[in-house]
């Protein structure tokens, strides 16, 4: 019983820690975000307090995935409706 | 037979609780807007990013051995009765929006799914909290 208490929590552990680190997020959310506003990309603030994003999914904020070579081409990266919060 | 399925069911949730905690940290500055993004008060951000995580770590650890077992089963249980209610106030729109669901793999889930998926976790929490009373009362040595 030790034996396979032992086996089968070192086993969920390595489970739980490949799985964290398989599905980390993507990259784009640590790049400069915009939100769509007609044909033109504008910059967004702060998550949660300049806007949030809700009802997913939809595209609610884009990034530049190569601001040099591309600077015209934006991806989207975070899900949901883009919502300003008005203070 | 009894003390397999306990076992399996704390593996299951430290599973759960390992993998949700360690994806918090990994993407902690993510974790950190996405806190953000919830429907309150953004001063309760820097409470909420330190006592989640931490909490789920402190279950799991718990979880892992027969003299913290309990605690951690009600420890599993009060984590995961707190997450389903908030899915279901979510779900029942008493918030002023629907935030977009977080927390890696269950990023994937709609809110729907995200209050099933606790809910069965909730359920194998109170099976782990009965199983394991009924083995101390019947003098089962763990």
């Amino acid at each position: 019983m030790k034996r396979f208490r032992i086996i089968l929590m070192s086993f969920m552990i390595v489970l739980a820690v490949g799985g964290a680190f398989a599905t980390t997020d993507p990259p784009c959310v640590y790049e400069p975000q915009f939100y769509k506003l007609g044909l033109s990309f504008q910059p967004t603030g702060d998550l949660g307090v300049h806007y949030v994003c809700v009802l997913c999914p939809f595209a609610c904020t884009y990034y530049r995935p190569d601001p040099v070579l591309m600077p015209n081409y934006y991806a989207p990266c975070r899900e949901g409706l883009y919502l300003p919060i008005l203070i | 037979m009894r003390k397999v399925v306990i076992e399996i069911i704390a593996a299951l949730l430290v599973l759960l609780f390992l993998y949700a905690s360690i994806s918090k940290l990994l993407g902690f500055s993510l974790f950190v807007d996405e806190m953000n993004n919830q429907p309150f008060p953004n001063w309760m951000t820097p409470y909420l990013v330190v006592l989640i995580p931490g909490s789920e770590i402190l279950a799991a650890a718990a979880l892992l051995f027969d003299r913290t077992r309990m605690l951690g089963l009600y420890a599993s249980f009060a984590l995961l009765f707190v997450f389903t209610l908030y899915a279901a106030l979510v779900l029942l729109n008493v918030f002023d929006y629907v935030p977009c669901s977080c927390g890696g793999m269950l990023k994937k889930l709609n809110w729907t799914q995200h209050l099933w998926f606790t809910s069965a976790f909730l359920l194998l929490s109170i099976i782990g909290i009965l199983l394991f009373r009924k083995q101390r009362a019947g003098g089962t040595p763990h």
